[in-house]
């Protein structure tokens, strides 16, 4: 399995920890997740149902590579998540579930020594009304790992 | 003897079974509609739906119809997002779940 497949696993396996009152340890303390995930997606192919909601998808994009030393292959995978929610005031549980997403991430940007480090590169909202109101979040990251040379 | 415009247009609704009422006032007639729509966020889609109707401006003023009103259609709850008279005796009212 590739270095990529693996950091992609151990992303979805992190996000599926989210839920309220779990902890993650981060460098300024512990930080307690104020929400519930109802589903994490990498690379869902189909739109959301509201009633599926808050769910989690996110993408690995195209990865920045280079030679490294010592004959690696330096990589920065970018990944695209977004964090997509319901309801009467979307807009603040949002705010809050990025906040989730991040602490995860940030309680071991290593991934399980999978990576060299993680990097938070951007983070947006935006609210669409219809009939529902849904609110979505995105968080951009990279992923910076290195592999033997000709490996991903 | 001069056209009753309104009487004409209320021909349209009479037969409708959606019945439209907002909060302290009376139920009136409409023709509601409430099809499916993807809400596009960044790069991905929810999906929708986008619930309106068409009523006479008669009824929307006598109702007092505006943004932000909560009104029952059918024993649905929905709250008016946006009132669009066409200048010609109707009005089409945007909707959002309740």
């Amino acid at each position: 399995m590739s270095r990529r497949q693996q950091l992609v696993d151990a992303i979805e396996a992190r996000l599926k920890d989210i839920a309220n009152g779990v902890v993650f340890n981060l460098p300024d303390g512990a930080y307690v997740c104020q929400n519930n995930i109802n589903g994490v997606y990498p690379w869902r192919k189909t739109p959301f149902n509201p009633n599926e909601l808050p769910a989690i998808e996110f993408w690995d994009a195209s990865s920045d590579d280079s030679p490294g030393a010592s004959g690696q292959h330096e990589h920065q995978l970018p990944i695209v998540l977004q964090v997509s929610t319901a309801g009467s005031q979307p807009a603040s549980v949002a705010r809050t579930l990025m906040e989730d997403i991040v602490a995860a991430i940030g309680s071991d940007p290593r991934w399980g020594n999978l990576a060299s480090w993680t990097d938070i590169t951007g983070h947006g909202l935006m609210i669409e009304k219809a009939g529902d109101v849904i609110a979505g979040a995105q968080i951009l990251f990279t992923v910076r790992y290195r592999t033997p040379l000709w490996r991903l | 003897m001069p056209l009753d415009l309104d009487a004409d247009l209320h021909i349209f609704f009479q037969d409708s079974g959606d019945i439209a009422q907002a909060a302290g006032s009376e139920p009136f007639t409409v023709l509601f509609s409430d099809g499916s729509k993807n809400l596009a966020l960044f790069d991905r889609e929810v999906n929708s739906t986008a619930p309106f109707f068409l009523s006479r401006q008669s009824d929307i003023d006598a109702n007092f119809v505006e943004n932000g009103t909560l009104i029952t259609i059918n024993n649905q709850d929905y709250a008016v997002t946006n009132v669009a008279p066409d200048g010609a005796g109707l009005a089409v009212v945007t909707l959002t779940n309740a």
